[in-house]
């Protein structure tokens, strides 16, 4: 009668693993039948997102075109306002400062050279406000980072505001 | 030979000596004095608009408005008009300057009653006020402002300039851009702001805000109950005596914030850091701890019995409490 060590040396002299005989998944390939899957079933659940995205932004677009001086978030609410409202905090407060944003940009058409590089400040909150979104992946709707975000784009648009006044200060004698 | 070659060369030089001298007298001479006074309310509302130069403000006696000095080199003119209790000042200049640099701007002196409220505008302009208590109003782009002993509401404003400010009482605001901004003795409602410049506060004042973007704000604070202050990427140093139960709340995104109280100060302390864990404690024994989820760390503690409060928060700059 062997022992239990006989056994164990026995089994640690075996192969670990055995190669069949010859290649079987040829024989089975051959076997299956092909099978015709519908349209909407190969398609990839991102293809369907990309699609989804480019209809709502056709759409947002026409509505534009047709009435334009409406801003995109005036269309977003008048389109689906619930959905607005139920957008996290964080990019509701983008959504909002980001538009206000591009119009006040949109609206500086020339800048004082005494200024100084207004791009590179607008720049430098851009970063914090990066800077604060990153916070916020680890502390989801954090009131004092929503109010620092929300706190760095009024700066920004206050600055925006007071870049675009000075050229004011001159049209007190430009009207004499 | 040689000496009619020198006499030649001495009559040359002549010649040029006395056409510069006498371009330079024509110039001198075409900038228009002034020397206008009119009688106006002890709290006449006065607008003055002087584009270029240097202008001194001070309060005089029997509710005279009187401006004396000399305009711009390329003035027009001026207006000044007076009714109901309004005056307004401006040097008129031409619609596009030709070219000169700030020593061609107006001279001015100008006297004003003491209760009178002032509203000054300028760009390449350096104006010192004082004295004047109705209230003041100065806005500049390039120049600096020197305003010293004004009352009621005060607005300091430029883009380029520094802006100097010393006993005033009331509500002042102090704002500028790119330069530095400094307050020493002043009272009552106090807010600073500066995007890249340097604020420097010595007062004692009862309520004071600092914001500063990439800036540094070096406050002593005496008897102050309530201060704010905010920053980007700066650096905020508060020191703050002699109150005894203060409400203190500042927020950073990456920039060091260092507050230091007396040591019997009595408030709640809460201060937090979102994604980092700089915060010291020199105040009391209390020792921050790590966030329980996330790369944060925050630090409750109160002395005495809790009755200010200090609320300071980061996204990931560094906070210190110190002692006194």
């Amino acid at each position: 009668m062997k022992t239990e060590e006989q056994l164990d040396q026995a089994l640690s002299r075996l192969p670990r693993e055995i190669q069949p005989p010859r290649d079987l998944w040829a024989g089975i390939e051959a076997q299956l039948e092909p099978r015709q899957q519908p349209w909407w079933k190969r398609a990839q659940p991102q293809r369907w997102a990309a699609v989804l995205v480019v209809a709502l932004t056709g759409v947002l677009w026409w509505q534009l075109q047709e009435e334009p001086g409406q801003s995109l978030l005036a269309v977003w609410e008048q389109q689906t306002p619930e959905w607005f409202a139920a957008l996290p905090a964080e990019q509701q407060i983008i959504a909002s400062y980001e538009q206000v944003k591009a119009e006040q940009l949109a609206s500086l058409t020339e800048v004082s050279p005494d200024v100084g590089d207004w791009q590179y400040q607008l720049a430098i909150w851009d970063q914090a406000i990066d800077q604060v979104r990153t916070a916020l992946v680890w502390n989801p709707d954090e009131p004092f980072l929503l109010a620092q975000m929300q706190g760095l784009y009024q700066q920004q648009l206050d600055y925006l505001q007071r870049i675009s006044s000075i050229d004011a200060d001159y049209d007190v004698w430009m009207e004499n | 030979m040689r000496s009619s070659g020198f006499a030649e060369r001495a009559v040359l030089l002549l010649v040029a000596v006395i056409l510069v001298s006498v371009t330079r007298m024509a110039y001198a001479q075409d900038r228009q004095s002034i020397d206008e006074g009119r009688q106006v309310r002890p709290n006449e509302r006065i607008s003055l608009n002087v584009l270029r130069g240097e202008v001194a403000i001070h309060p005089g006696e029997d509710n005279l408005l009187r401006i004396q000095g000399r305009l711009d080199r390329q003035a027009e003119g001026f207006e000044l008009d007076s009714a109901n209790g309004f005056t307004q000042f401006t040097v008129v200049m031409p619609r596009r300057l030709r070219g000169g640099s700030r020593g061609d701007g107006s001279e001015l002196v100008i006297t004003v009653p003491e209760g009178s409220e002032i509203e000054f505008r300028g760009v390449d302009v350096d104006v010192d006020i004082r004295g004047v208590r109705g209230g003041a109003k100065v806005t500049t782009v390039n120049g600096e402002i020197v305003a010293s002993d004004l009352g009621e509401y005060v607005q300091l404003q430029t883009v380029n300039g520094r802006i100097n400010s010393e006993n005033n009482r009331g509500r002042i605001e102090i704002e500028n851009v790119n330069a530095d901004l400094r307050d020493r003795g002043s009272q009552g409602r106090i807010s600073l702001k500066t995007i890249n410049g340097k604020i420097a506060v010595e007062n004692r004042a009862e309520e004071i805000s600092f914001s500063v973007v990439n800036g540094e704000v070096d406050a002593n604070l005496e008897g102050t109950r309530s201060v704010e202050f905010s920053t980007v990427n700066g650096t905020v140093d508060v020191r703050l005596r002699d109150s005894e139960r203060p409400r203190v709340r500042g927020s950073s995104v990456s920039g060091s914030i260092r507050l230091e109280l007396d040591p019997d100060v009595d408030a709640r302390f809460d201060v937090q850091s979102n994604v980092g864990r700089r915060i010291e404690n020199r105040l009391t024994d209390d020792e921050a701890e790590r966030a329980r989820f996330g790369p944060g760390a925050s630090l409750r503690f109160m002395t005495g019995s809790g009755a200010g409060s200090v609320d300071i928060s980061t996204v990931s700059g560094g906070i210190r409490i110190d002692r006194n």
